[in-house]
C-alpha cells in the first residue's frame, strides 16, 4: 500500500489551479452559443464538419443564411456538467457542409433562437482551393457519375450511372440521389459491385443505375448526387498483431472519419423529335420496335368472333404504345379487350412486349379485307421515323345456318373472354322518369270501404256457421233414432244366438224393446216403465194396437226377467219372434 | 207517356254523369302534353281536377307528383307521391321519383323507429291498401273453407294449413284495419309550404317552435280551430295552419 506523498498533493493542487485559471475566463466570459469548423482549407470536393454549441438548453438554428454551402444536417447531442453544484446543460448540432464553390467562403452569422431569445455565432471563414486537391488517381475514395447520352431526343430513355471507387474501409453509406429535374427517374434494380483496376490500383467499385427519360427538350442539369459515410482510420501507432483483428467495425471501439462525397453535375441537352415526314401517324413510341398480328380465325359464319392479336416488341417506351388503328370491316364488330404487357427493366432500359386483343364478332356474310394495320415509331439511333406493319387479312364470313340477330346480341362468354372490369354505375344526371300516360290512370281503383271489408269477411263466416247449424239439426234428428235402431238391432242379434243363457237372453231382449220404443221417440234411454212406453208410442201416433202389444210384449219380458219364470225353448222362441217383429214391422 | 217521362227522368240522371266522363280523358291527355309542352302549372290544374272529380288512382298522383316537382313545389311533389305510394307501393317510376323528391327534402327525419317498422312491417310498406284488403279477404275465405271441410268430414283435427291461415288472416286483417283508422284520422301529413312555421298554440302569434320544410312528413295528432298539432319527432311537437300541410 502505497500513501500520496506531500509532494504529489502540492503538484495536484497546481495542476487543478492551472486548469481552474485556464477554463474560468472561458466559462465565465464564454458567449452562450458558438460555432466552429473541423479546417479551414479544403478542397472543393471536400466537406467540413460545422459544430455549433448551445450552453445551457436547446434551441433552433437557422442555417438558411449559408448560401456558399450545401448544408447536410448530421443530428445533435447534449452533455450534462455539474461545476460545484451547478448543473450546466450543453447541446451540441452538428451539420456537414459542401462547398458550392472554390476561393473563400464565408459561413456567416447563424441565429440560434434559445430561451425566447436570438443569439448570434460568429462568422468563419472557409479557403476553397484546387491547388490543394489530389488528384483522382491519388485518392483512395471517390465518386463519379455519367449518362448513356448527354444529347437524346426527347423520350427517349438514358441510364445515368454513381459509381463509388474504394480503396478504404468505409461503413455507414448514405446516398442521396440527385434530383433529376426535367426527367422521370427510375432505380434500375440494386447496387452492384465490383473490383475494377484504375492507374495500377485495385478499387472496390459499387455501381447504382437510373433509367431517365425527359418528355420535353432543351438543355437539363442533374445535380450532383452525394455520399456521405464514415472511413475506418488506420491505426499508424499499433503494431500488435492483434489491432486488424479488435479495428474490426464489428467489435464496435474503432475510430472512423465521416467524410461526404460529391460528383460532378451533368448537363443533357434533350433534343426534340424531327418533322414527322413518313406520313403516318406518330404512335408515340421511341426506341426500337416490330410489330406482328395474328388472327386466329379467318374463314367464319355469322354471328362468330375471331381473335385479332397486334403484338408490339422492342425496347423503348413500350408502356406508352397506344392501341393500333385498325380499320374494321363494316361486316364486324369489334370488342377489344385490355392490352396485356410483360415489360423488364434492366441496364439497357425498358424492353418488352405489349399485346393488343381485339374480338372481332361477324355480322354480315361476305369477303372482307382487314388492315394493313401501320404504326410509326422514331429511331433514336438512326435519327428517323420508321414504319411497322401487319396485315393484311382476308376474312371470309358464311351465312350461320342459325338465324342470331347478332347486332342485338353480345354473347357473355365473349364479355368473359374479353375480361371486361366490371364498375359501379354512377349516376351522371338528376331528373326524374317521365309521366305514365295510359288511359288507366284514370280507373278509379279506390279500397274497399270499411263496411265492404267487414262484409267480405263476416259474409264465409256466417256462412259457416249456419252450416253448422245445420249440421247440429240434422245430426241431431239422426243420431238419436239411427243410435237407438241399432242398438236395438245388436241386441236382438244377441238375444237370437242359441248358446245364451236365459238370464242374458231375456237382458238382451228388454234392452232391444226399450232401445226401439226410444228410438221412436227420437231421444237415448236406457229402461222405461210400462207407462213411459205408452206415452212415448201413442206421442208418437203408433196406432193403439201396436202400443198395447209393444206394452204387453215389455211386461212379458220383465215379468220373465224379475218373475223367476222357467225358460224352455217355445217360450223362448216365441219371444224372440214376437220382439222381434214388433221392432222390425212396426217400431222401425 | 208514362214510359216517356221515365225515360226522360233516366237521361236527365244518367247524361251530367256521361258528360263527365267523357271529359276525363280529354282532361288527362291535355294535361299529359301540357306536362310535356313545359307548361307544368297546367298539367297541375288538369289533374287536380281529374283528382277533384272522386279518381283514385296511383298513377294518376304519380303524374301529378312529376308536374308538382317540375313546377318546383317539392311540398305538393312529396305529398302526391306519398298517396300514390300508398296505392302502387312496388312500382319502380314511383319509387325512383318519390326518393330523388325525398333527397331534395330539407329537414332531416329525425324518426329512429322509421326504419325498425319498415323491416317489422315490412309487407305495409311492399304492398297496395287494396291489396292487403283483398289478401285479407281471400285468406278468410280459405280460412272458413277448411273451417268447414272440417265440420263436413268430422273431423276432429285441424287441417294443417288452418293454423298459418289464420294467423296471415289476423295479419293482414289487423293491417287493413289500421289503413282504415289512418284513413278516418289522417294521421299523416306532409309539410306543403316552402317554410312553415311550427307554434306553441293555434294562433298566428304563439311562439315559433322550429321549422319545417317543404315535403317533410310528420304525424297529425290533433285537429283544432283550423290547425293541425303535428309531431316531427318525439321532441319536436307543436301547431301547424291546416292549409299548411297535406293530409295523406
Amino acid at each position: 500500500m502505497h500513501t500520496i506523498s506531500r509532494k504529489g498533493q502540492m503538484a495536484g493542487m497546481g495542476l487543478f489551479l492551472v486548469v481552474f485559471i485556464i477554463l474560468f475566463p472561458c466559462l465565465a466570459g464564454a458567449a452562450e452559443v458558438s460555432a466552429f469548423v473541423d479546417q479551414g482549407r479544403i478542397t472543393p470536393d471536400e466537406s467540413i464538419r460545422l459544430t455549433v454549441t448551445i450552453e445551457g438548453g436547446k434551441g433552433e438554428i437557422d442555417t438558411s443564411a449559408i448560401k456558399d454551402f450545401t448544408v447536410v444536417s448530421r443530428g445533435s447531442g447534449s452533455s450534462v456538467r455539474i461545476i460545484n453544484g451547478q448543473t450546466t446543460r450543453k447541446t451540441t448540432y452538428n451539420f456537414i457542409l459542401i462547398p458550392l464553390k472554390s476561393g473563400t467562403l464565408t459561413i456567416p452569422q447563424l441565429s440560434v433562437q434559445t430561451g425566447g431569445r436570438t443569439l448570434k455565432t460568429r462568422a468563419i471563414s472557409i479557403l476553397v482551393s484546387r491547388s490543394s486537391a489530389i488528384d483522382t488517381t491519388e485518392k483512395d475514395l471517390f465518386v463519379r457519375a455519367e449518362v448513356s447520352d448527354n444529347a437524346p431526343y426527347a423520350g427517349e430513355q438514358i441510364i445515368y450511372t454513381f459509381q463509388l471507387f474504394s480503396a478504404l474501409r468505409i461503413v455507414n453509406l448514405r446516398f442521396q440521389k440527385p434530383e433529376f429535374s426535367g426527367f422521370t427517374a427510375r432505380q434500375i434494380g440494386d447496387s452492384r459491385t465490383k473490383q475494377m483496376v484504375v492507374n495500377g490500383r485495385n478499387f472496390t467499385v459499387t455501381e447504382l443505375d437510373y433509367l431517365l427519360v425527359s418528355v420535353t427538350s432543351g438543355s437539363k442539369t442533374i445535380d450532383p448526387a452525394l455520399l456521405g459515410c464514415d472511413v475506418i482510420q488506420r491505426n499508424k501507432k499499433g503494431n500488435s498483431g492483434f489491432d486488424g483483428f479488435f479495428s474490426d467495425p464489428f467489435f464496435g471501439s474503432v475510430n472512423t472519419k465521416p467524410a461526404v462525397l460529391r460528383t460532378e453535375s451533368i448537363t443533357v441537352n434533350v433534343k426534340p423529335l424531327p418533322e414527322n415526314s413518313s406520313g403516318d401517324a406518330f404512335c408515340g413510341l421511341v426506341g426500337r420496335f416490330r410489330m406482328k398480328a395474328e388472327i386466329n380465325e379467318r374463314m367464319l359464319k355469322t354471328g362468330d368472333s375471331t381473335t385479332l392479336a397486334v403484338t408490339i416488341t422492342g425496347s423503348g417506351n413500350i408502356m406508352d404504345a397506344g392501341a393500333p388503328d385498325i380499320k374494321v370491316p363494316d361486316g364486324f364488330k369489334e370488342y377489344r379487350d385490355t392490352p396485356e404487357e410483360e415489360i423488364l427493366l434492366d441496364q439497357s432500359g425498358y424492353s418488352g412486349s405489349k399485346t393488343f386483343r381485339s374480338a372481332l364478332v361477324a355480322l354480315t356474310p361476305g369477303e372482307y379485307k382487314l388492315g394493313p394495320i401501320r404504326m410509326v415509331f422514331f429511331d433514336p439511333q438512326k435519327d428517323r421515323y420508321r414504319p411497322m406493319q401487319a396485315g393484311p387479312f382476308e376474312l371470309t364470313v358464311k351465312p350461320s345456318p342459325e338465324t342470331v340477330n347478332t347486332k342485338a346480341y353480345s354473347p357473355p362468354a365473349l364479355d368473359m373472354a374479353l375480361k371486361i372490369k366490371k364498375q359501379k354505375v354512377e349516376f351522371t344526371g338528376h331528373d326524374i322518369l317521365p309521366l305514365k300516360e295510359d288511359l288507366g290512370a284514370l280507373e278509379s281503383r279506390k279500397s274497399l270501404s270499411l263496411i265492404q271489408f267487414m262484409c267480405f269477411l263476416l259474409i264465409p263466416a256466417l256462412f259457416y256457421l249456419s252450416l253448422r247449424l245445420m249440421f247440429n239439426v240434422i245430426r241431431k234428428d239422426v243420431t238419436h233414432r239411427i243410435r237407438m235402431l241399432k242398438k236395438s238391432e245388436k241386441a236382438l242379434k244377441k238375444a237370437g244366438k242359441a248358446d245364451v243363457s236365459g238370464e242374458n237372453f231375456m237382458d238382451f231382449l228388454y234392452r232391444a224393446l226399450v232401445a226401439a220404443i226410444f228410438a221412436s221417440a227420437d231421444r237415448p234411454g236406457e229402461s222405461i216403465t210400462y207407462q213411459e212406453a205408452r206415452n212415448i208410442l201413442q206421442g208418437r201416433g203408433y196406432p193403439d194396437e201396436v202400443v198395447s202389444m209393444a206394452v204387453d210384449l215389455l211386461e212379458k219380458i220383465e215379468s220373465a226377467k224379475y218373475g223367476g219364470v222357467s225358460l224352455d225353448a217355445n217360450l223362448r222362441n216365441d219371444l224372440l219372434a214376437q220382439t222381434g217383429q214388433l221392432i222390425k214391422r212396426s217400431l222401425s | 207517356m208514362q214510359s216517356f217521362a221515365v225515360i226522360f227522368t233516366l237521361l236527365a240522371i244518367l247524361l251530367p254523369g256521361q258528360a263527365g266522363a267523357e271529359k276525363q280523358p280529354r282532361l288527362f291527355l291535355d294535361g299529359v302534353q301540357s306536362y310535356h309542352d313545359g307548361n307544368f302549372s297546367r298539367a297541375i290544374a288538369l289533374f287536380t281536377r281529374l283528382t277533384d272529380a272522386g279518381i283514385v288512382n296511383g298513377e294518376l298522383f304519380y303524374n301529378l307528383g312529376n308536374a308538382c316537382l317540375k313546377n318546383d313545389d317539392l311540398g305538393h311533389a312529396v305529398f302526391w307521391y306519398a298517396r300514390a305510394a300508398r296505392l302502387i307501393p312496388g312500382d319502380p317510376d314511383l319509387k325512383f321519383n318519390y326518393n330523388h323528391a325525398l333527397r331534395m327534402v330539407k329537414d332531416k327525419n329525425e324518426d329512429k323507429n322509421s326504419g325498425i317498422f319498415r323491416i317489422l312491417f315490412f309487407w305495409n310498406y311492399m304492398l297496395g291498401r287494396t291489396t292487403i284488403q283483398w289478401i285479407a279477404i281471400v285468406l278468410n275465405l280459405f280460412f272458413w273453407f277448411f273451417t268447414g271441410l272440417q265440420l263436413v268430414k268430422k273431423s276432429r283435427t285441424l287441417h294443417r294449413s288452418t293454423p298459418a291461415l289464420l294467423l296471415f288472416l289476423l295479419i293482414f286483417s289487423i293491417t287493413a284495419f289500421y289503413h282504415f283508422y289512418e284513413n278516418t284520422h289522417g294521421t299523416q301529413a306532409i309539410i306543403l309550404d316552402r317554410e312553415v312555421s311550427v307554434r306553441s298554440g293555434f294562433a298566428d302569434s304563439s311562439t315559433e317552435l322550429f321549422v319545417l320544410h317543404a315535403g317533410t312528413r310528420v304525424a297529425v295528432e290533433k285537429k283544432n280551430k283550423g290547425f293541425l298539432k303535428i309531431c316531427f319527432s318525439d321532441d319536436k311537437i307543436g301547431w301547424i295552419r291546416v292549409k299548411e300541410a297535406g293530409l295523406i
